[in-house]
């Protein structure tokens, strides 16, 4: 009989996820200046479509780090040991 | 009888003779002045800031040549110590823009508290020009011992009390180890002068008593600018701390310490480089490491804002380690150097930005805790989350921020001066910090706002922000003219 699989660790599944997320934005900001580099140097527009592509992709790299985070809370959320910390006392 | 030095050497030292002075003069004025009336002292101490920000240059011009060294070569005045003492003058005017009515509501009396504010600048403005061993370490328990009773200043509070007996108690045990630490250097060089220990180290042979020695001034050092694993302290006393207070431990004391430490581990024991760069290396990838992790679980914003400051440390000593990286065409020496300096500017605007807006969200009457707390900002506030957006980005290092050219500049000396291995845990830890500084963003943008949280109307700590913004943005895009500044403010 195959042997149930184990869950992989939550923390470290956190860990993964974590440092996954934070290649989000550089890789859009890449692309998008990326793409924009390609057509300034076809259309001779330089920096016109850089700035612009890029910009684009600052922008969606943005929307994607939103929305990663908010399934990544969730998900930190469920994982033990992350309770809420020390309450304030109002200082 | 004669004096042990010549008058002249009083006007290397004029801003902070005066500062003194007039902190002094404001500790007499809190005795009489009415409760009411309190926010008087603020302004004059705003003023006193001022005075002594515009002395930095008149101090400057009667000293003649640059660099100009006073007191039997305790203290010296060079465009090194200007910067810093500058930077640090900023880090004290935003502090009391910070603390006019968190400290002008709070029960307690706001006189011995803007005293002690100036004090402690005083403090860190000898430390920035300190080139004596001694003179140091005078300066930095000036500032640290203003600094314990500030942490605690909100005496009734638990919290702020267990903040500043923490602080007191690590804080003593790192001067004895760095007064250890002094002690032995002094038996094997014979000299507390930092040319004098530069000398001696160079003729010297390797010897234990020295490597104890210079170990131990490190690890004083290292808890100064909260780097693992003296880091212990940092997110307790900033959580504990008055918020405005916390932001300037976050920022100010650390400018004073990397100012002694650039100055002792080059100009003192640069011979001996080899020795402790890597104790410094391994501190760093530890500091970014535990700073960065630590902050992922942390749900209140202070001890947040605590454990990133101490991945900053780590990144910062990276510019340490790299000090000496350059010789290339165009780039002069003390690459790494110019780049904290660039860094440190960077850090203080992104810094206090960021606590800026925690000081003016309230929450059952006091500056916000929790990242809930941040909740639907976006809805009620645009202007200040869009702000808080570029100070979060360029905390992590994001561009178009002055946080991500600097950096840029200290993984690029850090390479330079062969450190692959740590640039590339800065590069990582960088990515982990993107998640947990957008946990605020995500509260910000797409979870709705509870009601018992209420944004305050400060003028004072809104121009403060402001300010702030307008320099996060500003260096990082046209980095140059902050640089160019960097760059003319180098060690002698």
């Amino acid at each position: 009989m195959p042997e149930p699989r184990r869950e992989p660790d939550p923390n470290l599944r956190l860990l993964g996820d974590v440092l996954s997320f934070g290649w989000v934005l550089p890789a859009c900001l890449a692309a998008g200046g990326g793409l924009g580099w390609l057509v300034d140097r076809w259309l001779g527009s330089f920096p016109a479509a850089t700035a612009v592509l890029g910009l684009l992709g600052f922008a969606g790299g943005i929307r994607q780090l939103l929305r990663e985070a908010d399934r990544l809370e969730g998900r930190r959320k469920d994982t033990p040991g992350s309770g809420p910390g020390p309450a304030g006392d109002g200082t | 009888m004669a004096l042990p030095f010549p008058l002249s050497d009083l006007l290397v030292i004029l801003p902070e003779l005066i500062l003194s002075e007039l902190a002094l003069g404001i500790l007499l004025w809190a005795a009489v002045v009415k409760r009411e009336r309190e926010r008087a002292l603020a302004w004059a101490s705003l003023a006193s800031l001022a005075i002594a920000a515009a002395l930095l240059p008149v101090a400057a011009s009667f000293a003649g040549e640059l660099p100009r060294s006073a007191f039997g070569g305790m203290i010296a005045l060079d465009g090194f110590s200007i910067f810093f003492k500058a930077l640090t003058l900023l880090a004290a005017a935003v502090t009391i823009l910070f603390s006019l009515r968190f400290v002008g509501t709070s029960p307690y009396p706001g006189g011995e508290y803007y005293a002690l504010l100036l004090l402690t600048t005083v403090g860190m403005m000898f430390m920035a020009s300190g080139t004596h061993l001694v003179s140091i370490y005078i300066a930095l328990e000036l500032m640290a011992l203003s600094q314990y009773v500030l942490a605690g200043y909100f005496k009734q509070e638990a919290k702020s009390v267990e903040a500043a007996a923490k602080y007191f108690v690590l804080g003593a045990f790192s001067s004895g180890v760095l007064l250890y630490g002094l002690s032995l250097v002094y038996g094997a060089t014979g000299t507390l002068s930092l040319a004098g220990v530069s000398s001696a180290l160079e003729a010297a042979p390797r010897s234990t008593l020295l490597m104890v020695g210079v170990v131990l001034v490190a690890c004083g050092m290292l808890f100064k600018i909260a780097s693992a694993p003296f880091h212990v302290w940092a997110p307790d006393v900033y959580e504990g701390a008055p918020t405005p207070v916390s932001a300037f431990f976050a920022v100010g004391p650390k400018l004073a310490a990397y100012a002694i430490f650039a100055r002792v581990f080059f100009d003192g024991f640069g011979p001996r480089s080899d020795d402790w760069a890597p104790v410094l290396a391994a501190s760093a990838a530890l500091t970014m490491v535990v700073g960065n992790v630590g902050a992922l679980m942390q749900t209140n914003v202070k001890r947040l804002l605590g454990y990133s400051s101490i991945g900053h440390a780590g990144y910062a000593l990276l510019g340490l380690l790299a000090y000496r990286a350059g010789g290339a065409a165009g780039q002069p020496e003390a690459f790494g150097l110019w780049a904290i300096l660039f860094y440190l500017t960077a850090y203080l605007l992104m810094t206090f930005g960021a606590f800026g807006l925690v000081v003016l969200l309230e929450a059952k009457g006091y500056a916000t805790e929790s990242v809930d707390d941040f909740n639907g900002l976006w809805k009620r506030n645009p202007l200040a989350a869009g702000a808080m957006v570029v100070f979060l980005l360029s905390l992590a290092g994001i561009p178009p921020t002055a946080g991500f050219v600097g950096k840029y500049l200290l993984f690029s000396a850090a390479l330079k001066a062969g450190w692959p291995a740590l640039v590339v845990l800065g590069v990582l830890m960088s990515a982990v910090s993107l998640f947990y500084y957008f946990r605020i963003v995500r509260a910000m943008y797409l979870v709705d706002g509870e009601g018992e949280v209420r944004w305050r109307e400060e003028p004072a700590v809104a121009v403060a922000v402001g300010l702030c913004f307008a320099g996060t943005l500003a260096f990082g895009v046209l980095p140059q003219p902050l640089i160019a500044l960097a760059k003319s403010c180098l060690l002698p």
